[in-house]
């Protein structure tokens, strides 16, 4: 899927979360939004799942307008929140299953791949338990299992590295996102963890105070930058050098 | 009592203030923010008009029946009802408050802990001394009081408040919680129904009042202080000085009634008892031989989900014909839909069932009230209409999950939102689970449009009408609600914006004109007429939501509800 944000803004009463932010995601990138608290980050993420809506510009998927009546482009991507929206009273399975039904993603081999999804996330045990039985890792984990099976087009995904989940958890997220982008995926999420950023990433996306200050993938941002080994922390350096 | 030093805080603004002034950067930064925060607490100008009702209240209780007996003992029920009120806080505030988690990681005392929440509780319970003043500076200015009777009076305020206070810590520690928990919803309800039947039920209640006016201001608790306001204006009973002995007792059983309540202030961190599996679909527990353990092992999980158990539509089985009639009707689309709106299953037969139950009472109760006089009659078939219509109106208007808040990032989203959910089919959805129900609608309103007619002295046939298009209008009415179930998700009207005011105009002339139109079909004998009041309320109602989809579609506002600060 092709995304372009175009001239896109955003303000909550003076507040402006998002001032003129336009770029291109091409399919199959992973792109993870940077800035500091407050920069817009969520923001943008909500207004990319139709929950915000832009006070001016546009979102364009595959050059079609996208607004919150577009169920057609609405069901392509999936949004997962820093606090994930499941049935708490239910079990982890049933979760699943109402998400894929909602989907249309309840085809055949949709069983194996849910198999083998709470396998690597260390679920099956759990996977019977209601959701509010479990630990906020686990819960989260719930929600990514339901996520990658659905297998939408564009993930969005607030905060998923503070999310509680274990080490382990974290490299099965990883690695199916890595799978997920080689198939033509877009996955784009928030971080303020600079080293996964630096590591996991195909570009990275600087928003400060709702203005994109750098868009770029990692290696053109290294052939920019001095310090070559910590791109990212640098940027971030020079951001609050300008600041002052 | 305070967990901080002002001294200290006072210093530390000073110097965040000279920072901010120092730096041209900063200062922008802060004026922004400012403006951001600056907004209005009208808490307090709606609870201080609730004390001025109270006023004009008790000023209509002594003009009316004439006797200052009768306004003080209603004050003094107020204040019985306060009482439960101000219990119920008190133990909310000790036991339950959200602070206490946060406190208690605390290197704090437990005494200092508690002192600082009675505290809060006593900052709370304000109100409820403005409300005695209002009442009590009512009848006092009716009376025409003295200067001195005046003080006597603000003194009176002062210590029936304490009394008050007193009674409701000694209640926290003694009574249990569903006492004053069940009074409570009891004096609501009481307070709604006199509010809404105040040309009818209210003379009659003050009628009774006025009858055991002097005995409820001799057994009340609440009312005791009160006795000698009676003594300030004309009264010669001395003897109702005696009523300050039981004040006393009161006064001096507090210290124990605070020791006993800091014995039981004991913070437990909440944790979750041990839960069961939830096992998907009946065959599973029919697969499993016997008694199905609390947690199956990863084979068996992984049996049930190598075999697709868990995506077998429905989740639970479908027992009664309503849920039956409609998953027939529905889409594979609006399955799913059910599903997230009724994760736990469709459950409309159930409640249905619980409300035929309490039609019958009604009717087996008005039948019997009949024979004791009109008065018991009419109040038990107001109650129990007033029962029966919020139960179908909350079986009517029930979405389930569908727009439950969820909290994310500091913003409310609706459930739906959070998934790629439409509003025309989620509504369309609403209507024809609302659809199904109209026959049970239809004959729970039969019955009682059937019931008030013969309790009038009317034509059944036209009790059975009036009951039909009531249930009619309250079908209708499901177009209205759908509309406010998706705006109360969303910031459409909180903000200063041309469409937002445009919204709440719309909203308030059509939701006028439903009001008035279902009103209009419901009083005017003339049936082709009222048929055609009907038809054009039920336009009303779907062009209320149409228009509504409108505004959806294409006014800039989220699907989130932002905090108010």
């Amino acid at each position: 899927m092709n995304i372009e944000l175009r001239n896109l803004t955003k303000s909550y009463r003076s507040i402006h979360a998002l001032d003129h932010v336009s770029l291109l995601a091409e399919p199959g990138q992973i792109i993870s939004l940077l800035g500091p608290n407050g920069a817009g980050k969520t923001t943008l993420i909500r207004c990319l799942a139709g929950i915000a809506r832009a006070d001016k510009g546009g979102i364009y998927f595959d050059d079609q307008e996208f607004h919150r009546d577009r169920m057609d482009l609405r069901r392509r991507l999936f949004l997962l929140p820093d606090f994930p929206h499941l049935f708490w009273d239910q079990s982890i399975l049933r979760n699943i299953s109402i998400i894929l039904h909602l989907f249309d993603a309840d085809g055949d081999d949709t069983k194996e791949r849910v198999l083998e999804l709470l396998k690597d996330f260390d679920l099956l045990p759990l996977a019977l338990r209601p959701v509010q039985s479990l630990s906020r890792g686990q819960a989260y984990k719930a929600a990514l299992v339901a996520l990658i099976a659905a297998d939408r087009e564009l993930w969005l995904l607030d905060e998923p590295f503070a999310s509680g989940m274990d080490p382990h958890g974290i490299d099965a997220f990883k690695r199916h996102a890595r799978t997920a982008a080689k198939r033509g995926r877009t996955i784009i999420y928030s971080t303020q963890i600079l080293d996964v950023a630096e590591r996991f990433s195909d570009r990275v996306c600087l928003i400060h105070k709702g203005e994109v200050r750098a868009y770029d993938t990692l290696t053109r941002l290294r052939e920019q930058s001095a310090d070559k080994d910590n791109v990212l922390e640098e940027m971030f350096r020079q951001l609050r050098e300008t600041e002052k | 009592m305070k967990f901080h030093l002002p001294q200290f805080e006072r210093e530390l603004k000073r110097l965040v203030k000279s920072t901010i002034r120092n730096s041209p950067e900063l200062k922008r930064e802060h004026r922004r923010v400012k403006r951001f925060r600056r907004n209005l607490n009208l808490t307090w100008l709606w609870r201080l008009a609730i004390s001025c009702i109270l006023g004009f209240t008790v000023w209509a209780a002594q003009r009316q029946t004439g006797h200052l007996t009768t306004a003080l003992a209603g004050v003094g029920v107020y204040l019985l009802a306060g009482l439960c009120f101000r219990t119920q806080s008190l133990w909310t505030i000790l036991y339950k408050s959200p602070y206490l988690p946060a406190l208690m990681i605390l290197p704090v005392e437990i005494e200092k802990i508690f002192r600082w929440q009675f505290q809060r509780f006593l900052w709370e319970s304000l109100f409820l001394q403005v409300d005695l003043l209002a009442m009590l500076g009512t009848l006092a200015w009716l009376n025409d009081f003295s200067y001195w009777q005046w003080g006597a009076m603000f003194l009176l305020a002062g210590v029936t408040w304490l009394n008050v206070l007193a009674l409701a810590a000694y209640c926290a520690w003694r009574l249990p919680r569903w006492t004053f928990q069940t009074l409570t919803g009891g004096f609501l309800l009481t307070g709604l129904v006199l509010f809404f039947g105040r040309n009818t039920l209210a003379p009659l209640a003050l009628h009774l009042l006025d009858g055991c006016a002097p005995v409820l201001n001799l057994i009340l608790p609440t009312a005791w202080p009160l006795a000698s306001f009676d003594l300030l204006d004309k009264s010669q009973h001395w003897w109702l000085l005696l009523l300050w002995l039981p004040v006393f007792l009161i006064f001096g059983n507090l210290k124990k009634c605070l020791q006993g309540l800091l014995a039981g202030f004991v913070y437990r961190e909440m944790v979750m008892p041990p839960v069961m599996d939830l096992l998907p679909g009946e065959e599973t527990v029919a697969m499993l031989s016997g008694e199905p353990p609390t947690h199956l092992g990863p084979t068996e999980i992984e049996e049930i989900v190598s075999s697709g158990t868990f995506l077998v539509k429905p989740g639970h089985p479908l027992r009664r014909l309503p849920e039956q009639w409609l998953w027939k009707w529905l889409n594979s689309r609006e399955r799913s839909l059910a599903e997230f709106a009724y994760p736990s299953g469709l459950a409309i037969g159930a409640a249905w069932k619980l409300l035929f139950i309490v039609t019958a009472a009604t009717t087996m109760l008005v039948l019997l009230a009949s024979r004791l006089g009109s008065t018991s009659q009419f109040s038990t078939l107001a109650l129990g209409a007033f029962v029966v219509f919020c139960m179908a109106l909350a079986n009517i208007a029930n979405h389930g999950r569908a727009f439950r808040p969820m909290w994310c990032g500091g913003v409310t989203v609706p459930m739906y939102a959070g998934y790629g959910i439409g509003f025309n089919e989620l509504a369309g959805f609403f209507f024809k689970y609302a659809l199904v129900q109209l026959p049970f609608l239809l004959v729970v309103f039969l019955v009682l449009g059937g019931l008030s007619a013969w309790c009038l002295g009317m034509p059944i046939g036209l009790g059975i009408l009036f009951g039909i298009k009531v249930a009619i209008l309250m079908f209708a009415s499901r177009f209205i609600l759908v509309a406010f179930a998706f705006s109360s998700g969303t910031n459409d009207s909180s903000r200063f914006h041309i469409s937002s005011i445009l919204l709440v105009a719309f909203a308030a002339v059509l939701g006028m004109a439903f009001l008035g139109l279902g009103a209009a079909s419901l009083f005017i004998p003339n049936p082709s007429e009222s048929l055609m009041f009907l038809g054009a309320s039920i336009l009303d109602a779907w062009l209320f939501y149409w228009i509504y989809g409108w505004f959806y579609r294409f006014c800039r506002f989220d699907l989130m509800s932002l905090p108010r600060k």
